[in-house]
């Protein structure tokens, strides 16, 4: 009883950690600045959407948000495509072919991003691509491939072989065999993993503060305009925070519900 | 509709030889059954004639294409699997239409080979279902639709009853049956199950540790086996085998202090040689002949007969078929066969005619 008891204030302690920033950055997005800094903190306080208006008029955050949108989606799904052809057949190989195989995407995912960054920063100034959103859409397309394969893999180990040779017998060539049967077996997976590199892509700052222009700025790069010389406008930052945070817990919502349902159900025994 | 040659096929996974120089001839329109223990390399060979395993010499002929080199797609065979293999997120009439679509049927053609093949396997009601949805009798039978539709040169099944009951397992044998005498099609047939082998095969392949053993008729691998591999394989209970000694320049054995009459055979054995008497437990309960005192164990009683399991004298294990008397733990019967009844082996198991 006394254990389950810790066990139960131990994850409340967790859960406050985690959520209590979180709290306090949508809280402070709708104070009026002196409340934000009302030493004791104010509690209670009558919301104002000053700080909305202020986010909303700023242009530049406005085109952030559109290119984090067009980079994070295009760039996941070129990702995810080009990721599960690979860990499909991967997924068919050998298991020693395989292995050796994997280290190497594993290594990928190892590296840290500078090492690519870098030269591509370099690349694109030659060749006049700094301002440009394919730039961005290609460099997170292939920072997220390693990340994509793998967990891709695990999705298509978990659908029967003889699915495959029954397709191979049935007279599908190998890219039907991938197209017709294990994409669609793989769906959730497929689904997840399109939504995790989203996540990682819309929240990335490292890789777009190097990579982006004046016209390419995602929200990560653009919402650091909200710390001026003139002071930080935490009021103006937290709301354009809380803006970003929303689509991304709208999907973390959805992801749950598509990794846990198993697809592959009722094609074999059972 | 096809013959299928298999041509002294080897394969290896490393230092495994699971297919050892394997050659089969299946006549056009027969059914084959490929059986032996779990890895014998019966469904290793099932694969390879599919095209799903390459193999490492050797060659696989359907009707007159060596078919050894090309991808399963264009060896145009159809195949049932142990596990159904349907396609999870496809309903029923979409799995059934696959090989169709495959195949550039057009929508039309396809649609009315599908509802063909429902009506003859009985599975008209279940064609917009997935297959999560059907239960294990009725998944087999959309995996054989899906076979059938296709109306291809060989078909292979792959132990397709082996994940269903012991009653759906017996009803699915007897139509598998009667869809070969119906439409006549070459059939090759894996499985580790002898009564599957028995009733469904014109042919049996026994195979152990990738080697044929013996090919024949069911009943000719029953009551003429080539060794004691097959002669212990096939039947239930198994074949007794027991130790014997040649005597009287090999006219006769002895076993124990039995004497039993081998001078029917051809081959002369010498005196003093080693030979297993092998005898069916159906072959002692003979009205007379040579005599066996069996010390009883266990008596199994299937109604209609009994099986006695019990020690000879020797401290072999015997098991003997009873018609009329069912004795008890304790007491010791007499039993009786034809010397003309036995099989004679020699040391290496090998058949002595």
């Amino acid at each position: 009883m006394a254990r389950r008891a810790l066990f139960y204030v131990g994850l409340l302690l967790l859960l406050l950690a985690v959520l209590f920033p979180l709290y306090w950055v949508v809280v402070t997005s709708f104070k009026t600045t002196r409340d934000a800094f009302a030493i004791p903190p104010v509690w209670l306080f009558s919301p104002t959407l000053e700080n909305y208006r202020t986010v909303f008029a700023n242009r530049g955050f406005l085109s952030a948000f559109a290119n984090s949108f067009i980079i994070s989606i295009l760039s996941s799904a070129l990702a995810v495509a080009i990721g599960s052809i690979a860990a499909y057949g991967l997924a068919q190989q050998p298991a020693a072919l395989r292995r050796s195989k994997e280290k190497f995407i594993l290594s990928l995912r190892i590296a840290p991003a500078l090492l690519f960054v870098i030269p591509m920063y370099y690349l694109a100034t030659r060749i006049g691509a700094l301002n440009q959103h394919w730039l961005l859409i290609a460099a997170y397309a292939f920072v997220n491939v390693p990340f994509a394969i793998s967990l891709l893999i695990t999705f298509f180990d978990d659908i029967p072989k003889e699915l495959r040779d029954a397709a191979r017998v049935d007279g599908a060539r190998e890219f039907s065999v991938f197209w017709h049967v294990y994409l669609p077996a793989a769906r959730g997976g497929i689904v997840a993993t399109l939504i995790l590199c989203v996540l990682f892509t819309w929240n990335e700052f490292f890789v777009a503060l190097v990579l982006t222009g004046r016209n390419t700025q995602t929200l990560p790069v653009s919402i650091t305009s909200f710390l001026t010389f003139q002071g930080i406008q935490w009021g103006a930052l937290t709301a354009a925070a809380t803006l970003i945070m929303l689509p991304m817990i709208v999907l973390g919502v959805l992801v749950q519900g598509q990794i846990v349902r198993g697809m592959t159900l009722g094609s074999v025994k059972g | 509709m096809a013959k299928l040659s298999i041509r002294s096929v080897s394969k290896s996974y490393g230092a495994v030889r699971v297919l050892n120089d394997v050659s089969v001839e299946v006549e056009e329109g027969s059914f084959v059954v490929l059986l032996g223990p779990s890895g014998c390399g019966k469904s290793t060979l099932l694969h390879a004639i599919a095209g799903l395993n390459p193999i490492d010499s050797g060659a696989i002929v359907i009707g007159e294409r060596n078919v050894t080199n090309l991808p399963a797609r264009e060896r145009d065979v159809a195949m049932v699997f142990q596990s159904y293999a349907l396609y999870p997120t496809m309903s029923v009439a979409e799995n059934i239409a696959f090989p169709l679509k495959m195949r550039g049927f057009d929508r039309k053609t396809s649609t009315d080979k599908v509802e063909a093949v429902a009506r003859l396997l009985q599975i008209e009601p279940l064609l917009g279902r997935r297959p999560r949805e059907l239960s294990g009798g009725q998944r087999q039978r959309v995996a054989i639709g899906r076979a059938l539709v296709r109306d291809p040169r060989l078909f292979l099944f792959d132990e397709p009853l082996s994940n269903l009951d012991a009653a759906l397992r017996t009803e699915l044998r007897a139509e598998i049956k009667r869809l070969h005498q119906s439409i006549r099609k070459t059939m090759v047939y894996v499985t580790h199950d002898q009564t599957e082998a028995l009733t469904l095969a014109d042919k049996i392949v026994v195979l152990k540790a990738g080697k044929i053993e013996q090919i024949g008729t069911p009943l000719s691998l029953y009551d003429d086996p080539d060794n004691a591999f097959v002669a212990g394989f096939i039947g239930s209970p198994r074949m007794n085998f027991l130790r014997a000694s040649v005597v009287d320049s090999g006219k006769a054995v002895t076993v124990g202090d039995a004497r039993v009459d081998i001078s029917h055979l051809a081959t002369r054995l010498e005196n003093g040689q080693d030979v297993m008497l092998g005898i069916r437990p159906e072959h002692l309960d003979e009205k007379q002949g040579v005599e066996l005192a069996l010390a009883v164990d266990v008596t199994e009683r299937l109604g209609s007969t009994a099986y006695v399991h019990g020690v000879l004298p020797s401290g072999e294990t015997v098991v003997a078929e009873r018609r009329e008397d069912q004795p008890r733990f304790g007491e010791t019967i007499t039993l009786r066969f034809v010397p003309g009844r036995t099989c004679v082996f020699d040391a290496q198991g090998a058949r002595i005619r």
